[in-house]
């Protein structure tokens, strides 16, 4: 995995991105990723730091995530087309996103991704 | 949201004193209660703590829907259903546990879940709908039939020790097709429960209603209120509306 770090110690200068701006080389973004329900059995992770690279897509990012936390974790979230589920919201900084609205990430970016819950 | 105020007697005024005082309540919004129809989908962990709580808060009717025999596995959650029901229908139950506390609110008791079939006749004799069933299939069902009917519709849900709750308020909010545009293939019929997380989330649920009962303060219309009870985690998300929903879209 190349373009994902954890973030172990301090931030990395960053000043903030907007979609679209390119970044200096060696550059990278800060975000943190909160995983609910399912995910997080999959993942074994709740809240997640991660230093990425500038200009990170969500789609880019989850396939990431998924080269990481393995088949099932890629199955849940993606079609065996490799196309996102529609039945998994993406919220940003607590907005639900749209599949045409996954554009790039920006630092500081609070990411949750939900699992679809119906218990009762 | 219309609702056909219905006068109190002197009983009910002394039941309900102490919510009386709530600033916005009053004996206007005890009568609003009162004249009010719920209708709830499942009676179990969730939807049995919607319907005691709003029974206890004086709703004066009912349209309340669940198939099935109680079974040892619900006790752990479903607080409408005892040792001694088990076996029997759950429906049942709930008339008998509602009607222990409030003798005075009307039941009208389904021993059937929702589906496509039933739907519609279900909403259109309520004022207000509850959707707290464990498949996304009746969930779906109730969401089209409310949207369609012009009745608001809460919809809460748990999974472990998480739990998600919004108000849909149709030609205002999305709708759930908006929020889950498909049927989930992960989702499992059976899940992991304790009763005090979908208690936490069915008194959530009760406390929306008689929001938009009463018209006090400010639903949860068009958020999604995220929480997990094991860490203490809340998110208040705003549902984004999909203008191409097959349902509430354009």
């Amino acid at each position: 995995m190349q373009a994902l770090s954890n973030l172990s110690a301090g931030r990395s200068g960053s000043v903030g991105s907007i979609t679209g701006i390119s970044w200096g080389k060696g550059m990278a973004i800060t975000i943190t990723v909160e995983y609910f329900g399912q995910l997080q059995r999959l993942t074994g992770e709740r809240v997640e730091t991660l230093e990425i690279a500038p200009n990170t897509t969500i789609p880019g990012l989850l396939n990431e995530l998924a080269a990481r936390y393995g088949e099932r974790f890629r199955d849940f979230l993606f079609t065996p087309e490799g196309r996102l589920r529609p039945s998994i919201p993406i919220i940003m900084d607590d907005y639900q996103l749209r599949e045409e609205q996954y554009g790039a990430l920006h630092d500081g970016a609070r990411l949750l991704i939900l699992s679809p819950v119906a218990g009762g | 949201m219309q609702i056909h105020r219905q006068p109190l007697n002197d009983t009910e005024r002394a039941t309900y004193e102490w919510q009386m005082w709530v600033p916005g309540v009053g004996e206007e919004g005890q009568e609003k209660l009162k004249g009010a129809t719920v209708m709830i989908s499942r009676l179990g962990g969730l939807g049995g703590v919607v319907a005691y709580e709003l029974a206890a808060a004086g709703v004066g009717r009912f349209i309340l829907a669940h198939g099935g025999n109680v079974k040892l596995s619900d006790l752990n959650r479903q607080l409408l259903m005892t040792y001694d029901w088990v076996g029997k229908p759950r429906i049942d139950s709930v008339a008998r546990r509602l009607r222990e506390l409030n003798p005075f609110a009307e039941i009208v008791a389904v021993p059937e879940q929702v589906h496509e079939g039933n739907a519609a006749d279900l909403v259109g004799q309520a004022d207000l709908v509850i959707d707290c069933a464990p498949l996304f299939s009746e969930r779906f069902a109730m969401n089209r039939e409310a949207v369609r009917q012009d009745k608001p519709l809460i919809e809460c849900a748990m999974y472990e020790l998480e739990a998600q709750i919004t108000t849909i308020i149709p030609g205002q909010t999305p709708c759930l097709n908006c929020l889950y545009p498909e049927d989930p293939p992960a989702w499992q019929r059976e899940f992991p429960v304790f009763g005090a997380v979908s208690g936490t989330v069915g008194c959530l649920a009760a406390m929306e209603a008689i929001k938009l009962i009463t018209g006090i303060g400010t639903p949860l219309a068009g958020t999604l209120l995220v929480m997990d009870l094991r860490e203490m985690r809340f998110h208040k998300v705003a549902i984004a509306r999909n203008p191409a929903c097959p349902v509430c879209g354009d």
